[in-house]
């Protein structure tokens, strides 16, 4: 039976005519359910896809598998809540790749961040980004640095021990100094200390501890007033505490002493610590030498 | 005879292992390996300007010194030391702290933040550039003379040294040992001839604050 071409056939229901041959339309074998293909077209013109099926020239250009596994544009961009929420609690920080070593993710006064590169001479983190030392008022100076150590003397003359330079104290402003020391065994013998202003000779050989042959540490703290004309014989102020290295107290005072000079009357620039042994078998340790003026306005 | 060498023994160590102080460096050139006779004498002090009798300060002879190699790569010479420096005499290992001043200030006008906006009233922070400038007062300048030109550090910086008076004059050898002991971190000989004593030959590096 022939239908003419400009004519449609309106049926429900073909079933095939001998059994298990199936009914076959234009060479496709519909059978039992089943649709055997000898090949298949595809539209490839997506809107917008991501990738090119074409340009994949591995010849399954064609083929279901490839068009099974083409992503197009249309589908939904994973958002950045759902990037965040798959890493979260999986992806640790420490396992990803360093940054750069720039300065791209630093933070600033306008945006969060991270830490600026240290400077590795004892900075501290300003709210800037910038590293720089504290103020600590005028004069102010700290002891700054990586690895630190002692300055260490056997020497039975006055010999300069620390010295802190490049000071600004002015001559109005007092001056408080702190320093520890400790002394070695080797002789019943005590060690002594000095301190200069500028080239000044404030006091010198003032005995440190006691002349006993123990190990003995001490606390010196040094207050030196305003330096003004008819004032220079202004005494300074000591504070002492021995200790023996088993903790026993050795002794402690605390005195008012003139100046073995006159105080220099112009800006401090240097605070030297001055150290001696009364027998070279014992070795004077000094160290933390923290030097401070006090704002006078 | 004055020595100067640069840093003292254990310079640049990790923290908390142990190296020479001066009474250790001096055990080891007197005792362990007998390299020099230190001057103990108390009435002998050296300075920068000669030797002299600790108490009168009577001029006693001219100074002879010698200054190793490394301290003048690092720019120290002689004239690093300043008018009526003390050396003593024995061993020494002195420090020496410099801090340069720095402020922060608007970029373009030299005045502190305060200084700015007491003149210029309110101001958005976002339309300012601070930066940090050196402040070099006649003090850092003083300082900074003292050092061969461009050597001297632009930081908070220490300068180490240790200071050996001996007798006489070392021969070559044993001023190169000492040397090794103070700037090469040579470790010293027989260190069975060393006291068991905390502290007594040997100091402990640690950094700075512990």
């Amino acid at each position: 039976m022939t239908i003419a071409g400009d004519k449609s056939l309106l049926v429900d229901v073909i079933n095939e005519k001998d059994s298990d041959a199936g009914v076959t339309v234009d060479r496709v074998l519909l059978k039992d359910g089943e649709v055997a293909v000898g090949a298949v077209a595809f539209d490839d013109a997506t809107s917008d896809p991501l990738i090119d099926a074409d340009a994949a020239v591995d010849r399954t250009e064609d083929s279901v598998a490839h068009k099974d596994h083409v992503h197009p544009k249309h589908h939904a961009k994973y958002p950045d809540s759902e990037a965040v929420t798959a890493v979260t609690g999986v992806v640790k920080l420490d396992d990803l790749a360093a940054p750069d070593d720039n300065t791209d993710l630093d933070f600033s006064t306008t945006k969060h961040g991270l830490t600026s590169k240290g400077t590795n001479v004892g900075d501290f983190l300003k709210d800037d980004g910038s590293w720089a030392t504290p103020a600590g008022g005028s004069g102010a100076v700290t002891r700054e640095g990586g690895d630190t150590t002692e300055a260490t003397t056997t020497s039975t003359s006055s010999t300069d021990m620390l010295d802190a330079t490049s000071l600004t104290i002015a001559a109005i402003e007092p001056i408080m100094a702190h320093v520890i020391s400790r002394k070695t065994t080797g002789a019943a013998d005590d060690t002594n200390w000095g301190i200069d202003l500028n080239a000044t000779v404030i006091f010198a050989n003032v005995r440190l501890d006691e002349a006993s042959n123990e190990i003995q540490h001490t606390f010196q703290n040094t207050m030196i007033p305003a330096r003004v004309s008819n004032y220079l014989r202004a005494g300074y102020d000591t504070w002492r505490h021995i200790v023996s290295s088993a903790g026993t107290s050795r002794g402690e005072s605390h005195n008012v002493v003139a100046p073995a000079n006159d105080y220099p009357t112009v800006e401090i620039t240097n605070l030297t610590v001055t150290g001696s042994v009364d027998n070279a078998l014992i070795t004077l340790g000094l160290d933390e030498l923290h030097v401070y003026s006090v704002a006078a306005s | 005879m004055l020595y100067i060498f640069a840093g003292f023994p254990g310079k640049g160590a990790g923290p908390g292992t142990q190296h020479l102080h001066a009474g250790g460096l001096q055990h080891a050139i007197e005792t362990v390996e007998e390299l020099a006779i230190l001057e103990h004498d108390p009435v002998i002090q050296h300075r920068k300007e000669g030797v002299f009798a600790n108490e009168t300060g009577e001029l006693l002879r001219q100074i002879e010194y010698r200054l190793s190699d490394s301290l003048l790569k690092d720019g120290i010479t002689w004239d690093w030391f300043t008018e009526g420096w003390r050396f003593g005499n024995g061993v020494t290992v002195q420090k020496s702290m410099a801090s340069p001043a720095f402020s922060t200030v608007v970029h373009g006008s030299d005045l502190t933040l305060d200084q700015f906006l007491a003149l210029h009233g309110p101001t958005r922070l976002a339309d300012l550039e601070l930066f940090r400038k050196h402040n070099r007062t006649e003090s850092w300048e003083s300082y900074e003379s003292r050092w061969l030109p461009g050597t001297c550090p632009q930081e908070n910086h220490e300068v180490s040294l240790t200071v050996i008076v001996t007798d006489y004059r070392l021969p070559e050898f044993a001023y190169e040992r000492i040397r090794d002991l103070i700037e090469r971190r040579a470790e010293p000989k027989y260190l069975d001839q060393y006291s068991a004593e905390q502290g007594k030959h040997f100091h402990t590096i640690r950094r700075y604050g512990k």
